[in-house]
């Protein structure tokens, strides 16, 4: 299956188009936080107006009530979407917080790619003890509930930081969550492709390669890497989702993105307290999380679909030679969507 | 082997008009075009086939995959319908058009007048249902009795294809039975509601060598016993010849040659017949020969080419087969008819290849 | 065919009860998960250091010498494997203690569940029953016509926005209009069934319906997926040429196989569930439940209850799968027990 067929299918794939634009307005828009902040709201993500009053078509409105209840969506340029309980302008914090969701969200993406396609690999092609060890690991974080894992690792890492060797990370620091995501995702995807790679270890341009005298290092680069492409291609954005989807629930536990530092999650969590008087603060980040993870997983489904002819089930017919064949043996093995990841 | 007479027809259900009259053919095929509409263009599996079936008669259609002749088969009961084919021409069954009958009207004919027997019994029959059971399934849709009646008529339908021990067999699930016993399950099931005819498309293909032989002369023995009419779709000329009264040999969406099988085989007149005689293996030659296939590929259907489908493969095409051939009678006036230009001489001097007959 | 070779294709029974093999690896299988993930979350709370559980013990007025007493007392200054030791005993004897609450885990555990287990059981069914009739209905009509197929793709938005909400935005929206605005359901809490059965149901419901917002989505993708692909099998086109009706064909030969995945997808969420991996919905309506325990343990550090809840779920999860495989070897004769 020619890849640049497959991208030629997905640019016709009409929700493929709408959900790509999406996701690039939402990134860029999140890029452009501070653009917004400083021309725009004239606010910054941690700027307190509590005890300030604004002008909205012509009236004086205070930005939080004497009983705490922040003003909701002003619609114009100054607090937009409405204030928090500490008067600081939720548009701003909503933009900053994207920053920090999908910077989590693609730093953990990348670590989980690079790490599953490493014990792929490793596993997939040397087979045997290394190919025990490696699954059984993968197997037992596989086993453990993927939420209380990020949970646990997050709380005890938030208070620790935790030292890798070449690098320190603070309590604080926004990559610690991206590591915990990044890690528990990783039999998600390594499984598959160890099971593609041992498939693809058994062709015949393998066997040449090999009696070419390739080394296996080799090989595994330059032959079988290449083949599992369309795959990773296909778990990339829908590793995006769920990481986003992990880390606001991480966040809204207390286990992710610490405070005062801004993501939808902690966002979601802080409206969620104050919820039936200011249902704007879960509205917000929630409709605006809720976009970004439709959008990648609906560019899952269509880079699935269009690399993966056999599960384009909708358009398929049968044509005079497919008739006479029976149907396609083997049910279709794409990528599972991921309820476990995000469940509860 | 023990032959029963147990399968006998369910009472109840006929098509109208039920007995069809004398000399009449039992099914009637005009002009059936069968087009699917895919994601890729328009696909015409079938262009403008006709011929018929007499009571009792066994036709042989032969083509390679994507000839057409699947999608033929599977056209008579609608079965294509639901695929999303588009269907046009007519077809008669026992004087009842099947062409515009209702999806109702045409269950009554599945399985009761013409009943199926497919290529890969493994993938044919429901993995998860017992062999009994799913045969007794559709000899319950065809007649008004109990749950164990139906038992017992599936017990006697196996015992009635040749399969030992069939009480026993009636309570296995398809996975546990090889090969043969599957599709000898899957002809019982055909043969549960006594069709008059029977649609056996390449019934013998997924299956051992030693094991076709017995499936072609249990199916040959079961025709004889209940004089059902017989239509067996095949790549395989081979198999035609101890089996068929007529063959039809179809290219392309098109028949290009038909014929008694004594015609088809002692005098063909269509270079792709030649083509398809010419790779039958002949095992009493003293050296095996290296069979020759015919070079090329079948052609697109969704752009078939003009005039005769078969010159862009054929070593003996001239201009004049670029414009449309008709299904003529060329031979002498009779049933023998093909779509080939030449003279029938030179045809039969040009298809001689090392003492057989090939392309 | 010889009757020598037919009486090999049978099945054949021999090396004892395979049931008995079955439960007997399974059981050793139970017992390596079980000690696997004891030791990892053990390691994981132990290796990494995240302050001094006699702190959290002693108190915020306790003295250096009361700390100290706690740390003996409590085994702290033991070696760390004497230290797993002495807890897993503790678990597997019910004595254990949490570290900040003082209180029996394996109580706090006993009351926690029958709210989870409303939860599950009420959700599971509810979802299973919803993603199987919109699957089914998303698998007919993406085989209809024109206005069909819009109906199917309006489905799979419907379907991909559940799988993608975040389940703390499905409760906070359920508790905000259906609670809050409409009045139609109390604001979270449980209430036993035993107390009162209709304070139960009302409790229940959002609960439920989160869940099922969250799961049924991507059941019916599943389920829609499964019955295109097995529509296009020749048992299919068989059970057609046989004259059977089209629901039958639908229901006795399409539906019933398709739904072989969704017995083992279900199984296992359910096990989930009801092993307290719905932190979030628990919390957000604040059920009491085992989810909710895990939830506020881990955020207190509290490593005892974490780890019965954990052992927890990992017992549910294999005990169930193990019925589930029952299930799929019933329902699927080609199945074999493993």
């Amino acid at each position: 299956m020619g890849q640049r067929g497959a991208l030629r299918r997905l640019l016709h794939e009409r929700s493929a188009v709408i959900a790509g634009a999406v996701l690039a307005a939402i990134v860029l828009a999140c890029l452009l936080a501070p653009v917004y902040a400083g021309d725009i709201a004239h606010t910054g993500p941690d700027a307190n107006h509590i005890t300030e009053k604004i002008t909205v078509s012509g009236k004086r409105l205070e930005v939080v009530s004497p009983t705490g209840v922040p003003t909701g969506p002003t619609w114009t340029g100054r607090f937009l979407l409405g204030a928090d309980p500490n008067g600081r302008d939720v548009a701003v914090r909503l933009l900053y917080g994207g920053r920090n969701s999908l910077e989590i969200a693609a730093i953990a993406t990348v670590l989980t790619i690079v790490l599953a396609v490493v014990v792929a690999l490793l596993a997939g092609w040397f087979g045997g003890l290394l190919d025990t060890l490696l699954s059984r690991a993968m197997d037992l974080i596989w086993s453990y509930p993927v939420l209380l894992l990020g949970v646990a690792l997050g709380v005890t890492l938030a208070v620790s930081g935790i030292d890798l060797g070449f690098a320190t990370l603070r309590g604080g620091s926004l990559l610690l969550p991206a590591l915990i995501i990044g890690v528990v995702y990783v039999p998600y995807m390594a499984r598959p492709l160890r099971a593609q790679t041992i498939e693809l270890r058994r062709r015949e341009f393998i066997d040449a390669a090999r009696q070419q005298g390739l080394s296996g290092l080799r090989i595994m680069l330059g032959e079988i890497l290449p083949n599992l492409a369309s795959s990773i291609l296909v778990f990339t954005p829908l590793l995006l989702a769920n990481a986003i989807l992990l880390e606001s629930g991480l966040s809204f536990l207390g286990a992710g993105v610490q405070a005062p530092a801004p993501s939808w999650g902690t966002m979601i969590a802080e409206g969620t307290r104050l919820m039936p008087e200011a249902i704007h603060l879960v509205l917000a980040p929630g409709l605006m999380l809720l976009a970004a993870v439709v959008s990648a997983n609906v560019l899952a489904e269509a880079a699935r679909d269009a690399l993966d002819p056999r599960s384009q089930r909708l358009q398929v017919r049968p044509t005079a030679g497919g008739l006479d064949r029976g149907a396609p043996e083997g049910a279709q093995d794409g990528a599972p969507a991921l309820i476990e990841g995000q469940a509860a | 082997m023990q032959a029963s007479t147990e399968a006998q027809p369910v009472s109840g259900v006929n098509m109208e008009p039920s007995t069809p009259a004398q000399g009449a053919p039992l099914l009637s095929v005009r002009d059936l075009s069968v087009t699917f509409h895919g994601g890729r263009g328009v696909v015409q599996a079938v262009a403008g086939v006709s011929f018929s079936v007499a009571p009792g008669e066994a036709l042989a259609i032969v083509g390679e995959s994507g000839s057409g002749k699947s999608a033929t088969a599977l056209s008579l009961t609608g079965l294509t319908r639901e695929a999303g084919a588009q269907l046009h021409g007519s077809i008669e069954f026992e004087g009842a058009d099947l062409m515009g009958a209702s999806q109702i009207q045409l269950r009554q004919v599945r399985g009761a007048g013409i009943a199926m027997v497919f290529q890969d019994p493994m993938s044919a029959l429901n993995p998860v249902q017992r062999i009994g059971s799913q045969i007794a399934e559709q000899v319950r849709a065809h007649g008004d009795i109990s749950k164990a009646q139906a038992g017992e008529r599936a017990v006697a339908a196996l015992q009635a294809a040749g399969v030992p021990e069939p009480q026993l067999r009636s309570r296995s699930y398809p996975h546990e039975l090889s090969g043969g016993m599957r599709q000898r399950a899957m002809i019982a099931m055909a043969l549960s509601c006594s069709p008059r005819l029977l649609v056996a498309d390449e019934p013998t293909t997924a299956l051992d060598v030693t094991v076709q032989a017995q499936i072609l002369a249990e199916l040959r023995r079961l025709r004889e016993q209940t004089g059902m009419a017989v239509i067996l779709v095949t790549h395989d000329l081979g198999v035609v010849a101890g089996f068929a009264d007529r063959v039809l040999v179809m290219y392309a969406g098109q028949i290009v040659e038909q014929g008694s099988v004594s015609e088809i085989f002692a005098d063909p007149q269509h270079p792709y017949t030649w083509g398809l005689l010419g790779s039958i293996a002949d095992m009493t030659a003293e050296r095996p020969r290296r069979l020759p296939a015919i070079s090329g590929a079948p052609p697109s259907l969704q752009r078939p080419p003009s005039g005769c489908r078969f010159h862009p493969r054929c070593p003996h095409a001239h201009e004049a087969c670029l414009a449309d051939v008709e299904l003529l009678s060329r031979v002498r006036d009779g049933e023998h008819l093909d779509r080939c230009l030449l003279e029938v001489d030179a045809k039969r001097s040009l298809r001689m290849r090392g003492g057989g007959i090939g392309l | 065919m010889s009757a020598v070779a037919q009486a090999r294709s049978l099945p054949t029974r021999r090396g004892g009860h395979p049931l008995l093999a079955f439960a007997v690896r399974r059981l050793a299988a139970m017992v390596l998960v079980l000690f696997a993930i004891s030791l990892l979350t053990f390691l994981i709370f132990q290796v990494i250091p995240n302050g001094d559980p006699a702190l959290r013990l002693a108190g915020k007025l306790a003295t250096a010498q009361e700390i100290k007493d706690i740390r003996i007392q409590w085994g702290f200054d033991k070696p760390i494997w004497v230290q797993y030791l002495r807890m897993m005993e503790q678990i597997f004897t019910g004595k254990v203690i949490s570290y900040t609450q003082r209180v029996n885990v394996i109580d706090e555990v006993g009351e926690a569940l029958p709210a989870t287990i409303s939860l599950t059981v009420g959700a599971s069914v509810l979802w299973l029953m919803l993603g199987v009739g919109l699957g089914l209905m998303g698998a007919l009509l993406a085989r209809g016509g024109r206005l069909a197929r819009i109906g199917d793709r309006a489905l799979g938005a419907l379907a991909m926005t559940g799988i993608s909400m975040p389940a703390f935005l499905v409760g906070d929206l359920l508790l905000f209009y259906l609670g809050y605005k409409l009045r139609l359901f109390p604001l979270g809490g449980y209430v036993p069934l035993t107390e009162d059965p209709w304070q139960w149901l009302t409790h229940m419901i959002l609960p439920w319906l989160s869940l099922t917002v969250l799961f049924a989505g991507f059941y019916s993708r599943v389920l829609r997926a499964s019955i295109l692909d097995t529509m296009g099998e020749s048992y299919v086109r068989t059970a057609r040429a046989k004259g059977i009706s089209s629901r039958r064909v639908m229901l006795a030969h399409v539906l019933r196989n398709s739904l072989l995945p969704i017995v083992s997808l279900w199984g296992l969420d359910f096990a989930a569930v009801l092993g307290g991996g719905a932190l979030l919905t628990e919390t957000v309506f604040n059920l009491h439940g085992v989810g909710q325990y895990a939830a506020e343990s881990t955020q207190r550090l509290d490593i005892p209850p974490i780890l019965v809840i954990t052992l927890l779920t990992a017992f549910v999860v294999v005990v169930l799968s193990a019925v589930t495989d029952l299930l799929q070897a019933a329902l699927d004769p080609r199945v074999r027990l493993r």
